[in-house]
């Protein structure tokens, strides 16, 4: 069997996302009742767009990272499976403190499939197998296909094409044609949980792996905050943030062999630095990738870090940019 | 007495930080951004999601890095406009060569 490693950034991987946190919120209010809540302005937003945003509490943490969809008068909330209770509790207090908005916040996690398609030969497989017209899917945009009753983004968890399938529950037939039409491009089904070296080649962030006690600014989340807009959850705290960053979230790389684990400390000589966030094997780069929070006053790409991994034994990585390599979609090498 | 790397790491450290806010500075001027410098990740996108930049703007980016940093870019360089930090990658290794 080839490794998931191989499928996604070779061929294409089939995923069943079935223990992400997926919500529908609609109603007349819906977006102004969203759009309060998040970083992101969604008034901004065209039709039919896509966007990741945060959902922060007023000390400015992140309750969740998440994937807006914006269409009228509904919205689709997608995001990663330890934040799927949060961000349920969090969506129904906001929505009971709400009182007469048109509102209504549903969890479908139980009636809707998140099927994926992930890999440089998702394209063709996606517009073969699903719809014709997903070939026209711009990067951040969805949807709707009512003659197979599916809604359909295009997203990017690891920098290779990706196209994320809602239908309900008991729909099989998409699943049935897309297993059908993948023989020729190597479709392998793969664990979601096998994404998380591919999303750190990538850079890409996940609350529970990597912001523990990490703020959305040192984590470098400007992208999913719009710091012009006047007002929603958290705005004074990430405003406040960005004035003093006193630590940054570095991506290491060690070259070498898989590292079991790593001492929290991250060095340089005797000088404590920063501390091990999170860390995953490169089979690609054959490289481990470590995520470190390191001082301001030494945090820069090209700057060699200490590390000690569970035997005591001295491993130097160096910071690098993201993305940390690019990927057959972004070359066009399919 | 050799200087000690944690000396060495703060001067790098703030000659990457003075290259990226410069590098910041010069594309919120010349393609007139919405964004102040402190809003933008060093890792952030220069084209579509990141500072939603689009293939018209990108004979400008490059225009404004060759002037701002004194190099000469071509074809094969077009894979460094990713990010803010690889831009600044290229203009580190065009200045060490």
């Amino acid at each position: 069997m080839t490794s998931t490693y191989s499928v996604v950034r070779d061929h294409v991987a089939f995923i069943n996302f079935k223990d992400e946190g997926r919500f529908e919120i609609s109603g007349s209010d819906a977006t102004a009742f969203i759009n309060g809540l998040v970083s992101k302005d969604l008034e901004a937003l065209e039709e039919l767009r896509t966007v990741q945003t945060l959902f922060l509490n007023d000390a400015g943490e992140v309750i969740s990272i998440a994937w807006v969809m914006v269409d009228r008068d509904r919205l689709v909330i997608l995001t990663e499976p330890a934040d799927r209770e949060l961000l349920r509790d969090h969506l129904q207090a906001k929505h009971a403190e709400a009182g007469s908005l048109d509102v209504t916040v549903r969890d479908l996690g139980e009636t809707m499939q998140s099927l994926a398609l992930m890999g440089p030969s998702a394209q063709k497989l996606a517009t073969d197998a699903v719809h014709e017209d997903i070939i026209g899917l711009s990067f951040l945009s969805f949807d709707q296909y009512d003659e197979i009753d599916a809604l359909v983004m295009r997203v990017g968890y690891v920098g290779e094409y990706e196209y994320r399938i809602l239908v309900p529950q008991g729909n099989e037939a998409v699943e049935k044609k897309i297993r059908e039409a993948g023989g020729e491009t190597g479709l392998e089904e793969i664990d979601p949980a096998g994404l998380a070296p591919l999303m750190m080649e990538m850079r890409q962030i996940t609350r529970s792996r990597d912001l523990n006690g990490v703020s959305p600014i040192e984590a470098g989340l400007h992208e999913m905050i719009d710091f012009k807009k006047e007002e929603f959850i958290g705005r004074d705290a990430v405003l406040a943030m960005k004035d003093n960053i006193e630590r940054r979230l570095m991506t290491i790389v060690i070259q070498g062999p898989k590292i079991a684990g790593f001492d929290p400390d991250v060095r340089i000589d005797d000088d404590v630095v920063g501390r091990v966030v999170s860390h995953d094997y490169s089979e690609g780069m054959e490289a481990m990738l470590v995520h470190c929070v390191v001082n301001s006053d030494v945090a820069a790409v090209g700057v060699t870090y200490d590390l000690y991994d569970g035997s005591g034994a001295l491993v130097a990585g160096t910071a690098q940019s993201a993305p940390l390599l690019l990927t057959k979609t972004i070359k066009g090498v399919t | 007495m050799a200087e000690a790397r944690i000396d060495l790491a703060r001067a790098k450290a703030r000659e990457r930080r003075e290259m990226l806010e410069r590098l910041k500075g010069v594309l919120i001027d010349q393609l007139m951004l919405s964004f102040e410098p402190d809003e933008i990740a060093d890792d952030t996108g220069l084209f579509g999601a990141g500072l939603g930049l689009d293939s018209v703007d990108a004979l400008e980016v490059i225009f404004c890095v060759e002037n701002e940093f004194g190099i000469r870019t071509d074809n094969d360089d077009m894979l460094a406009f990713r990010t803010l930090n690889t831009v600044i990658d290229l203009v580190e290794e065009r200045s060490e060569a």
